[in-house]
């Protein structure tokens, strides 16, 4: 028997399988760096001495990747309204610029990471510097994901789009709510380990 | 056949693959405290039978070593915690049953459902494994406190790693509860009409959700603290061993407990709520009338979820806490006996006025309110800070928490399989193998508990090697831990003809009619006894009326199915 | 109630309050549990299949439960206002001035207990980290002059009677447990953190500490000694200790 409201809004609750599922996921997830957050500013308030953060990390880099994800959100936001829209090839190109720039940001943060480890820093160099390393690093798996998500939903993915359009939408839907999900984590990290 | 039965995606051949792994699990955490019980009241002489087996450098000549000790009460308490009772009473029970009691056709995401087990079975095996790798299993405590956490053996580093995976299953696992529960309902079953039961799990479910990851971000700090060297929980100037550590420390110990007591608060709501769902359904079922105060309930429930996140520090206030700090934890530990006091009183007055039929389901449930009441008044004392004083860390915590898990959720989870065998299998289990099991597990379980709150008292510490011989203070009562340990090991024979009754009945069981409880619920009600193997129903019922529909002044029969149109 | 909970003798004056509130809080539980028991097995009887065929739809009026819920509330509001909130607060505010008292330093380590004191001058030698070895677990340095007077043991915690005590607890290495049964005293002693606690011993005896958290592989063997002695037989115990390192 086919599951019912996967794609479609049940009435009553007013959303469908998948965006509600999308919500939790990302409630959890707010949970999990929720936690690294409160530990940063624990470990930190804690700390006789903090390290100067802007002197360690490499901001302009950031600030660069920072401009490079949030293109990357209104791209895919586009992306939703193209194929709401029913434009398969505009969807098609949006949803690939927006994994490519997230591939973008993926390799500036390599090349970023390869000037920490040149210049001697370690996750073990002090607290700030190990923060900084552990976050980043799962922010970058984040981001992997979503690469991956988003390239499948323009590339192989889209066979679905043929037979099963409002499920595919909801896909696409659920894809875009967790990559700006991931931007938002990104600011935040942009601000507390870089800027602040 | 491999899509069948292995890499299934119906929710029920699912929750069959969680029970068999957590039953597994179950007994592999009960085996361990049945070796570790013999060191308790014989301190330092060979396990006798299986103590060759243990391995030269566990249990050289058979004496288990104190090493060994802590790995067996550490993995104890993980596995009993993660592998065994929340898998079964979440994805074992909730799985097979939540679809079927509100009428849905599967869960609403059957991928994520089987990706939820295999990463549950991944994690369960690494921390298996973890026994197996230089220096043991972890053997930091299940709470892997650290520094010690940090300066212990590889094992810890499984630990960690099998955490990690568990939590994700149980991402997973409330992800899918959530959404099947919130959209999935049948028509007509509306928020009022839920069985109690799907409230528990809907509660358990959101406390998975939220508190499970900060307890992963706290394994992924442990982690790097361990692998990568870093020093979020190790402070400056610590030592190990005599010898100065060489890191760069400025990290807080605490912050570990902060985030481990997060989540491992919620996480005991999470043992205890699927319970007293279970219990719900059958003390409704088994006294023909419906739960009183349902609506009470469902908002005690509700309310105990939320509170849940709101006393953690109950279990720090030994770690330096000032007078306001250890008054909100108080008074938050204070207000959550509460609803807890309020749904356990509903279930005793459901029983008034009711028509009792004692078979063992019933009989477990019944057992569990008295041994939840012990279990949960003997938290008080716990809670109020003052009194934790001299019971902090000591055997009374470990009978407090093991009346509520023990006697309390696993007999829960007992009534729950007598009650729903005949769903999953279409035969009953056997009544009188099932009293012998009630028996001896009632007094056993009471045998083993009741003098570790009289040992807690007089002020015996717990997880200590040698069941505190060194003290002068628990020498005199060393006979109780003699008795708890005849206890347990009677406890384990008394499991013999249960598990003889599981295999055996579904042989030679008697054949099962359709609802043979004659209960309203849309899982006997609605669905076909045994389950059609493609989905769950022949046509989604339609639901017009509240879940315990018994005993309905001019009804023909003593119960009124949730689905039926007509009194 | 106190004889029959078996706790341990009571030996300082914080304990008595702390009893007080374990037997208040037992007594609470006990008749909670025997109330509800009454309830629940003359329940069981009367309303058996055998004795009552026919259930009832209706419930229970549910009065007396709600009373009884109503008392539970108050009795645990009763118990935290008046009775653990102010116990705690005295405990961790109501510091005395350490003038007046007995000021000794306890270090914990993977399984021992080192206790230093402050020897005539009231004052504690400085130590330092890289002093740390064998033969000097504190790392004492000997070139303070306030250090010569000090005097060091292991595991052998000596107090006077009738005099408060403040003790400044910490460890070298993972978290243990400061735990002395008999004052009802217990602390975490964790690393990278100094906390100060205080009791006042009111009886003379020689007990045992016990090491309250998982410590390692000898937690159940981290165990020392304490003597409350009058103060003329502790004067004289500290006398004939040797001093500094
Ligand atoms: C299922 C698990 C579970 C449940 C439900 C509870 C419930 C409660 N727990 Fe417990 N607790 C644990 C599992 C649980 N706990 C574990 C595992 C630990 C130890 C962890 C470790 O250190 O390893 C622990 C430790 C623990 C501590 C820390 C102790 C210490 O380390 O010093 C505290 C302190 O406040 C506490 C308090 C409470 C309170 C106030 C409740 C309340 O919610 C209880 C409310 C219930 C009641 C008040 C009962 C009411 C019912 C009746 C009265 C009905 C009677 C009926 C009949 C007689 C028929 N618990
Ligand atoms: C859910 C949690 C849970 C459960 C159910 C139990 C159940 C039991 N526990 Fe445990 N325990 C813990 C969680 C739990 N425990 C934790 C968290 C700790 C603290 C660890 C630490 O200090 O770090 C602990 C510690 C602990 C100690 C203290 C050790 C110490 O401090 O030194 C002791 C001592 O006796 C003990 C004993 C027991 C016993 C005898 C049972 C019995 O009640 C067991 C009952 C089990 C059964 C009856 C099994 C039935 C199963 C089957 C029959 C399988 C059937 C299979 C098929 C059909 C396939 N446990
Ligand atoms: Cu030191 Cu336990
Ligand atoms: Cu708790």
């Amino acid at each position: 028997m086919e599951i019912p409201y996967t794609a479609s809004v049940r009435p009553d609750t007013g959303v469908t399988n998948q965006k509600l599922g999308m919500w939790l996921f990302l409630a959890s997830e707010v949970m999990l760096f929720g936690s690294l957050f409160s530990s940063y500013a624990l470990l930190r308030s804690g700390a006789m001495t903090w390290p100067d953060q802007s002197s360690i990390v490499n901001v302009r880099l950031a600030t660069v990747n920072t401009a490079v994800l949030i293109a990357s959100s209104v791209a895919i936001l586009r992306a939703v309204a193209a194929l709401r829209g029913g434009n398969i090839a505009r969807f098609r190109a949006l949803m690939a610029a927006t994994a490519t720039l997230g591939i973008i940001f993926l390799a500036i943060k390599s090349v970023e990471y390869r000037g920490e480890l040149a210049e001697g820093l370690r996750p073990s160099t002090n607290n700030f510097v190990g923060l900084y390393f552990v976050m980043t690093f799962l922010h970058a798996m984040h981001v992997t994901g979503g690469v991956l998500v988003n390239g499948f939903l323009c590339g192989p993915g889209m066979v679905m789009n043929r037979h099963d359009a409002p499920r595919f939408l909801g896909r696409v839907e659920a894809a875009a709510l967790y990559w700006n999900f991931i931007d938002v984590i990104w600011i935040l990290m942009f601000i507390v380990l870089y800027l602040l | 056949m491999f899509r069948k039965y292995i890499f299934s995606l119906d929710h029920k051949v699912i929750g069959l693959q969680y029970a068999l792994t957590s039953l597994c699990f179950l007994l592999i955490g009960f085996s361990l405290a049945v070796v570790f019980r013999w060191q308790l009241a014989y301190p330092g002489q060979p396990v006798p039978i299986i103590g060759r087996w243990l391995g030269e450098l566990n249990a050289p000549g058979g004496v288990v070593l104190p090493e060994f000790y802590n790995q067996l009460v550490a993995m104890h308490g993980t596995i009993m915690v993660f592998l065994a009772v929340v898998p079964l009473s979440v994805g074992a029970f909730g799985n097979y049953l939540i679809p079927l009691q509100i009428g849905a056709p599967d869960m609403a995401f059957p991928r994520l459902n089987m990706a939820s087990y295999w990463t549950y079975l991944a994690g369960g095996l690494v921390m298996l494994v973890s026994f197996f790798v230089s220096g043991g299993a972890p053997n930091s405590g299940w709470t892997s406190y650290p520094p010690l956490a940090v300066f212990a053996t590889l094992g810890q580093t499984f630990w960690l790693v099998g955490m990690f995976l568990l939590i994700v299953s149980a991402l997973f696992g409330s992800v899918n509860t959530i959404t099947t529960i919130v959209q999935l309902r049948a028509p007509g079953l509306t928020w009022f009409r839920l069985p109690f039961f799907i409230w528990a799990q809907l509660v358990t479910a959101f406390l998975l959700l939220l508190a499970f990851p900060p307890l992963q971000g706290a394994a992924i700090l442990q982690f790097a603290d361990r692998v990568l060297g870093t020093s979020f929980f190790m402070p400056s100037g610590l030592f190990s061993g005599g010898q100065a550590v060489n890191r760069a420390g400025g990290g807080n110990p605490l912050l570990w407990q902060h985030l481990f007591w997060f989540l491992a608060h919620p996480e005991v709501y999470v043992l205890i709520l699927p319970a007293m769902g279970i219990v719900g359904e059958i003390i409704a079922n088994n006294t023909r009338k419906p739960l009183w105060g349902y609506r009470v309930m469902v908002y005690a429930i509700i309310f105990l979820g939320f509170m849940s996140f709101a006393v953690w520090a109950h279990h720090m206030f030994l770690t330096g806490m000032g007078t306001v700090i250890s008054a909100f934890f108080q008074t938050t530990t204070m207000i959550i006996s509460v609803p807890s006091v309020i749904i356990l009183t509903a279930l005793l007055l459901s029983l008034y006025g009711g028509s009792i039929r004692f078979n063992t389901p019933m009989l477990f449930a019944l057992a569990f309110l008295p041994m939840f009441g012990i279990g949960g008044l003997s938290g008080l004392p716990l809670g109020l800070a003052a009194s934790d004083i001299p019971l902090h860390d000591t055997m009374y915590v470990v009978g407090h928490f093991h009346y509520v898990v023990a006697p309390g959720t696993i007999f829960a989870l007992f009534a729950g399989i007598y009650y729903w065998y005949p769903k999953v299998t279409g035969r009953m289990m056997n009544e009188a193998l099932g009293w012998i099991h009630f028996g001896g597990s009632f007094l056993c379980m009471n045998g083993i508990l009741f003098p570790m709150l009289i040992l807690g008292l007089a002020g015996v510490n717990r997880r200590l090697y040698d069941g505190g011989m060194q003290y002068a203070l628990a020498q005199p009562l060393h006979n109780l831990q003699v008795g708890m340990s005849y206890a347990a090991w009677a406890l384990a024979l008394f499991q013999l003809p249960f598990i003889w009754n599981v295999f055996a009945s579904l042989k030679f069981g008697r054949v099962a009619d359709a609802n043979p409880w004659q209960a309203t619920t849309l899982e006997w009600a609605a669905a076909p006894t045994p389950p059609l193997a493609h989905g769950n129903f022949e046509t989604i019922p339609a639901v017009y009326r509240p879940a315990y529909e018994y005993s309905v002044p001019g009804a023909a029969d003593d119960f009124v199915p949730q689905n039926s149109t007509s009194v | 109630m106190l004889r029959w909970l078996g706790l341990p003798v009571e030996a300082s004056a914080q304990a008595t309050r702390i009893d007080l509130i374990i037997a208040l809080v037992h007594w609470l539980m006990l008749a909670m549990f025997v109330g509800w028991m009454i309830f629940f097995i003359y329940v069981l009887v009367r309303f058996r299949r055998g004795a009552h065929p026919k259930a009832r739809y209706e419930g229970a009026s549910g009065r007396l439960a709600r009373l009884a819920e109503i008392g539970v509330v108050a009795a645990e509001v009763i118990l935290l206002v008046f009775f653990s909130i102010p116990t705690w607060s005295a405990r961790v505010d109501a510091f005395p001035t350490e003038q007046q008292v007995t000021v000794v330093r306890v270090v914990a380590e993977q399984f021992i207990w080192n206790i230093q004191y402050p020897g005539p001058d009231g004052v504690f030698g400085r130590t330092r980290r890289e002093l740390v070895g064998p033969d000097n677990p504190l790392g004492l340095d000997m070139t303070d002059p306030a250090a010569r007077d000090d005097v060091w043991t292991q595991n052998q915690l000596n107090l006077p009677v009738d005099r408060p005590v403040i003790v400044h607890l910490s460890s070298k290495d993972v978290i243990h447990s400061f735990g002395l049964p008999q004052m009802r005293v217990k602390q975490d002693a964790i690393p990278g953190i100094e906390q100060r606690l205080w009791f006042t011993p009111t009886r003379t005896g020689e007990w045992e500490i016990a090491c309250s958290q998982l410590c390692g592989l000898g937690h159940y063997r981290m165990r020392g000694f304490y003597t409350i002695q009058t103060q003329t037989d502790f004067n004289a115990w500290l006398a004939s200790q040797p001093t500094g390192l």
